[in-house]
């Protein structure tokens, strides 16, 4: 009987670690032979370092088998992607994969906002397009420029009534398959195995916190710059690319990432930081060394370059208002349970977990909700852990996850909605910089680091093969999306129609208000799409509204603001209307009929006149009332 | 003697072979039974657990006759009656398994009740010499410290190593489930025998006892088991047979022979017992049966083995509002807490030793266990949500019966023989001084909160001061001896001690009540009033329904505790029930004239 011979074998005094000696044995033996598995990562026991990270049974392999394992992970990917959003492939101009309202609209406005300003000599961090006639500082707010800038020319190619649109399809698009495929191409470095490493990379590339900023956040759906940098750092402590073309691409991503959002940049090098502390604590000498004198500084030099390019964002950046301080970095957190309990984003469990998942801070919509990993990728991920353990890469992967875990559940341990045990991030959530955090989004980190694990487990030789797949692909199945759940609504989760009033698309706003004039639109802010209009309609109108990170002194003060965001007009919203538009200069109120709410009443009893054109009710605002500036 | 007798099996089975066993050096194992109380170690478990359960309930066990260590709950009260019922009825040339004197004029089948006659042999002596607290106390206080120690000379057995077994067998006596059971239920605190069980049936399966003496051990086990709750023999059976089947199917063909054999020593004393108890069988099947739909009613909350409930001292500030929106508020059911100590370790048992067929074995029974005790449906913070296997169990018969969230006890079994054999087997000072502080923190976990009160239950520590009505005699000066009296409190209700009341005074009245399960019988659950009463909450028309409870079961007299309800006194006087006297705690009040015929 095996187990006999296990028993056997075994030291008496600890037959555990025993066992896994012999199993890394087994595993250094079966390097000598091509194996794609965890050779990689434990092959080389008594060179602990070198082995980490060093693709060797890949290396041994010839280069075109390599390059038809990339094509088909990210044909692989390309092709989940787009069953994931073919609502938005099949209707690009129109409809996007996602269900929040106004969100989206800020990526879209970017689109246009940056080739606009640059190419019409204007400061693209500062506009005064929206929030009139504030100065909106663009910087400290998450707009886009990578993007917006690299798809400008399609935008124009395509016409920019569809171009918004089509571009932040496209993004979303994109952003899955790269984080997915430099996962893939990070698990293949750390386990030599492709299939193992193309499920790893489809863990991470479609994991719930994919699905999760899938419903509208564009700058937090591109998530390469952890894996990238992950990535270039094994490669460079390897020797496997020179210094400057290390320097030359951890700047490029890190340049790309604040180009798109911030936010990841920031956690990415919190974490990063962790590891690389960790693993000068517990890693041998040789990989100290390296990590010392070689990956910290050119890390360093990276940063530097990143830095002094994005300058100017990271001026506007440093010196706009925070977001929302404090706000997002306590409620934004996540629920402990939401690790295993899945929302019904996921097919898997759909709404039978909805009274627990209900109970989930922030779960509105679920969009902050993605931390599900799902009990197979959780068992996968642990065993993976338990089985490499030995190496001190996968010692620091798990502390790093075991830091994301922490730092994502927030000040306080949340279970089921309820808050119990404070928890160390009570010391840095309120600090600068990490009171705009949302903990939530740290799942993130957890997510990468469970792919990765799961790889290196599945990528192990010996038994139980079949059924170490059989365990990986319920880890797929586990976080597949549910293209049936509704909204209450009826709106289905992974669609949400953006088409803007023929007001808009058919250029009947050229019509009915003047260029530059400002207008009221009505649903406001982020209950609307006005800043897709504005969009579509290339700035021809300035708004008195807007939907991004903060609002300007000017509007959050109003009571007509709170008004308009709340659907409920205090008890003399005449009055603060009245001053409202006189304050902010608006020229005319657009109203969209179907979210109009109380305001057709209100603005008739102010005595304005209502002209339906184009979709839109248009109540022009007389000039006596435009002359009552400033008494707001 | 076992060292005497000739094994019917070699000595070179499972035990050498590692399958079941994973003893090192263990000297234990092989002494006799009788050698059991010499054994040092074990001596030493004894005193620990004994100064632990004297500490947790110090006021209890300084005021032996006046506090108990319990809720004030009418479940006390049943077992604190049936050590005066038992000797009454055998003195009385009475069926102790059938009374009249509750629900007069009955009679009410006790054998369909959880009576545990059993306890009464110790009980009974007890109550007549301290009173039935004192009696209640001293049981209660006895039974962590045998539970601690069979679980300890299992583990030790498994492990070898008598420190980490002591440790291990004190998570077991002084489990949550443990716990929270002391708080209630006297026939649910004695898990001695699971362990025991495992223990003998390990003994022969390694040919270390007879098999005529592992039969009668098993025999007497398994009678006396039986005789405290038949719940508990019930799920015994089924996990013992559970292990037979899962230890045939990892062994090989030599201990399968073992295994078919320790099933029939099993079956036979199985047997016995059957034979033993078949009079009590027979009428237990009679009903009613008190615990329908338990399995839906009573499952453990899921996050309810990681989180602390009020009962526990550390913790507790922080997690009330999570563990308060476990599926029961009934705190005696809340029995599932294991602390992330004991979790941890386990995990650390099962992934350490996976290679191996005994940890399967453990893991295996464990995560039997654990998934039957989330109950029909799995139940996270209060939320019903998916089905569970247990669905399909609760359509057979007896498993019906059965409160899923109990099945907790066998999953506290298995994480004590998880530790012991985790922190027995550590090498290296390191990892021992590591495995040890995690074992102890475990069992930190467990230490109860000794000031554990919540909104209905005063915990852990009851006055139980009974009315100086019943225990000076007053009540032979106003009662007729077997008359049938109402008392109010009703029994249901939460401080409704009147089976007490009816102890103290030696059964000399009968009771138009009892508390024997939830369910009154069904003449009297006919009435508004019975619910009503429960409940605090008296129906409309309550005087007439009294009048009418009155005619039908001959009820004479009713005896009201001072500073009850006022609505009581009003429903008595609109029915013309008159006080007699106030004398001693407790109201008697007579109707002066005939009652209306029943119906």
């Amino acid at each position: 009987m095996p187990d006999t011979a296990t028993t056997a074998a075994e030291p008496p005094t600890n037959p555990a670690a025993g066992r896994i000696d012999r199993v890394l044995d087994r595993v250094a033996d079966g390097l000598e032979r091509p194996v794609h598995g965890l050779g990689a990562v434990t092959g080389t026991v008594g060179e602990r370092f070198s082995g980490w990270g060093r693709s060797r049974p890949l290396a041994a392999a010839s280069g075109l088998l390599a390059r038809r394992h990339s094509l088909i992970a990210l044909i692989l990917y390309l092709a989940g992607a787009i069953v994931i959003e073919y609502h938005a492939v099949l209707h690009p101009g129109t409809e996007i994969a996602g269900n929040i309202v106004g969100d989206p609209t800020q990526y879209m406005w970017a689109m246009w906002w940056w080739p606009h300003a640059i190419l019409g000599g204007l400061n693209p961090l500062v506009t005064h397009a929206i929030w009139v006639p504030d100065a909106y500082n663009l910087g400290s707010v998450t707009s886009t420029p990578v993007p917006a800038l690299l798809l400008a020319p399609l935008n124009a190619l395509i016409g920019w009534r569809a171009g918004p649109v089509v571009s932040y399809n496209l993004c979303m698009l994109i952003a899955p398959v790269l984080s997915a495929w430099l996962a893939y191409r990070l698990c293949l470095r750390v386990t030599g195995a492709p299939g193992a490493s193309i499920l790893g990379g489809w863990l991470y590339g479609f994991s719930a916190y994919f699905l999760s900023q899938l419903q509208g956040h564009l700058n937090l759906a591109f998530t390469f710059l952890p894996v990238a940098l992950a990535l270039l750092a094994l490669a460079r402590l390897n020797g496997d690319i020179s210094r400057r073309r290390f320097v030359t691409l951890a700047a490029v991503a890190l340049i790309a990432q604040i180009g798109i959002g911030t936010e990841i940049v920031f956690t990415t090098t919190c974490l990063g930081a962790v590891a690389v502390m960790t693993a000068l604590l517990i890693a041998p000498p040789d990989a100290r060394r390296r990590i010392v004198g070689r990956l910290v500084p050119e890390l360093a030099l990276a940063y530097l370059v990143a830095a002094v390019v994005c300058s100017p964002l990271l001026y506007y950046a440093l010196i706009g208002p925070a977001v929302n301080p404090g706000y997002n970095s306590r409620l934004n957190v996540a629920d402990l349970l939401s690790y295993v309990i899945p929302t019904p984003l996921f097919r898997v469990g759909q709404n039978r977990f909805l009274p627990i998942a209900d109970l989930f801070p922030a779960a509105a919509g679920f969009t902050e909700t993605g931390t599900y990993l799902g009990l197979p990728l959780l068992a996968g991920a642990c065993a993976g852990a338990v089985a490499a353990w030995r190496h001190w890469g996968m010692r620091v992967l798990v502390l790093c996850a075991v830091v994301a875990c922490v730092w994502s559940l927030g000040p306080t341990l949340i279970v089921a909605g309820q808050a119990t045990l404070p928890l160390p991030w009570r010391l840095l959530d309120l600090k600068p910089a990490f009171d705009e955090i949302s903990p939530v989004r740290i799942g993130l980190y957890v997510e990468l680091a469970a792919a990765v694990a799961c790889a290196v487990w599945l990528a192990r030789p010996g038994r139980w093969r079949a059924w170490r797949w059989l365990l990986a692909l319920l880890a797929v199945a586990f976080i597949a999306p549910n293209f049936n759940h509704t909204l209450p609504t009826g709106q289905p989760i992974f669609a949400e129609n953006v088409s803007s009033p023929a007001f808009i698309t058919d250029g009947l706003y050229r019509r009915e208000l003047r260029h530059d004039e400002a207008i009221l639109p009505i649903p406001f802010g982020p209950f609307g799409n006005s800043l897709l209009w504005q969009a579509q309609a290339r700035g021809y109108f300035r708004e008195a509204s807007g939907w991004f990170g903060y609002y300007p002194d000017g509007y959050r003060s109003s009571l007509t603001v709170s008004e308009l965001l709340s659907f409920h007009p205090f008890t003399d919203p005449y009055r603060h209307l009245r001053h409202f538009l006189g304050a902010h200069d608006v020229g005319a109120v657009v109203v969209l009929p179907a979210a109009a709410g109380p305001w057709p009443h209100v603005l008739t009893q102010l005595g304005l006149r209502r002209v339906e054109t184009g979709g839109v009710w248009l109540y022009r605002v007389p000039a006596r009332l435009r002359l009552l500036r400033g008494g707001s | 003697m076992s060292s005497s007798t000739s094994p019917a099996l070699p000595p070179t089975g499972l035990r050498s072979s590692a399958a079941v066993s994973s003893r090192v050096g263990s000297t234990g194992s092989a002494t006799s039974f009788p050698r059991w109380f010499r054994d040092g170690h074990g001596a030493l478990a004894v005193v620990v657990y004994l100064a632990a359960i004297l500490v947790y309930d110090h006021t209890a066990a300084t005021h032996l006759n006046t506090v108990c260590g319990c809720a004030l709950s009418p479940d006390p009260t049943q077992w604190m009656w049936s050590w005066v019922w038992i000797p009454y009825a055998i003195a009385h040339g009475l069926n102790p398994l059938s009374t009249h004197l509750l629900w007069a004029p009955g009679p009410f089948n006790l054998a369909a009740a959880t009576m545990a006659p059993v306890l009464a042999i110790p009980g009974a002596p007890l109550d007549a010499l301290f009173g039935p607290v004192a009696a209640w106390n001293l049981l209660a206080f006895s039974a962590p410290v045998l539970n601690g120690w069979a679980a300890y000379r299992l583990c030790r057995y498994l492990s070898g190593a008598p420190w980490a077994s002591i440790l291990a067998g004190f998570t077991y006596g002084f489990s949550g489930y443990e716990l929270a059971h002391q708080l209630a239920h006297m026939n649910l605190i004695w898990t001695f025998a699971p362990p025991l069980l495992a223990l003998i049936s390990l003994r022969r399966l390694n040919g270390e006892i007879s098999r005529r003496r592992a039969g009668g051990l098993l025999s007497v086990l398994l009678v006396i088991e039986f005789g405290i709750s038949t719940e508990i023999f019930f799920t015994m059976i089924c996990f013992t047979a559970l292990a037979l089947v899962l230890g045939w199917c990892l062994a090989d063909s030599v201990v399968r022979r073992r295994i078919l054999e320790v099933a029939l020593v099993l079956a036979v004393a199985l047997a016995v017992t059957v034979v033993v108890w078949s009079y009590y069988i027979v009428l237990s099947f009679q009903g009613p049966q008190v615990s329908k739909g338990f399995p839906a009613l009573y499952p453990a909350d899921l996050l309810s083995y990681l989180f602390p409930t009020n009962l526990f001292r550390l913790g507790r500030q922080f997690f009330a509002g999570l563990s308060g929106s476990f599926v029961t508020n009934d705190v005696t059911e809340q029995n599932n807490y294991l602390g992330i100590g004991l979790i941890v370790i386990f995990f650390a048992y099962a992934v350490s030793r996976r290679g191996r067929r005994d940890t399967r074995l453990v893991v295996l029974l464990t995560a039997v266990a654990f998934i039957f005790s989330l109950g029909t449906k799995l139940t996270i913070a209060g939320k019903p949500t998916i089905p569970m296997p247990y669905a399909l169990l609760a359509k057979l018969p007896f498993f019906d019966l059965l409160t899923p969230s109990r099945l907790g006890m066998y999953v506290s079994l298995g994480t004590a023989v998880a530790a012991a054999v985790w922190i027995g087997s550590a090498s290296g000072p390191r990892r021992r001084v590591g495995r040890w502080l995690l074992g102890l923190f475990a069992a930190a976990l467990l230490v109860p909160n000794p000031a554990f009160t919540n909104a209905s239950f005063n915990l852990r520590e009851t006055n139980f001061t009974q009315p100086s009505f019943f225990t000076s005699g007053l009540y032979r000066r106003y009662l007729h001896p077997g008359e049938v009296v109402l008392p109010l409190p009703y029994a249901y209700a939460e401080d409704g001690l009147s089976m007490l009341w009816q102890a103290d005074a030696h059964m000399s009245f009968a009771l138009a009540s009892g508390y024997w399960g939830p369910q009154a019988p069904g003449d009297y659950a006919a009435n508004p009033l019975v619910p009503g009463l429960t409940l605090g909450l008296l129906p409309a028309h309550a005087a007439a329904d009294l009048d009418a409870l009155a005619a039908a079961h001959h009820i004479t007299a009713v005896l009201v505790a001072d500073g009850e309800s006022p609505g009581y006194l009003r429903m008595l006087a609109r029915g013309g029930w008159r006080l007699v006297v106030n004398a001693g705690g407790i109201m008697v009040y007579r109707h002066p004239g005939p009652l209306p015929a029943p119906g």
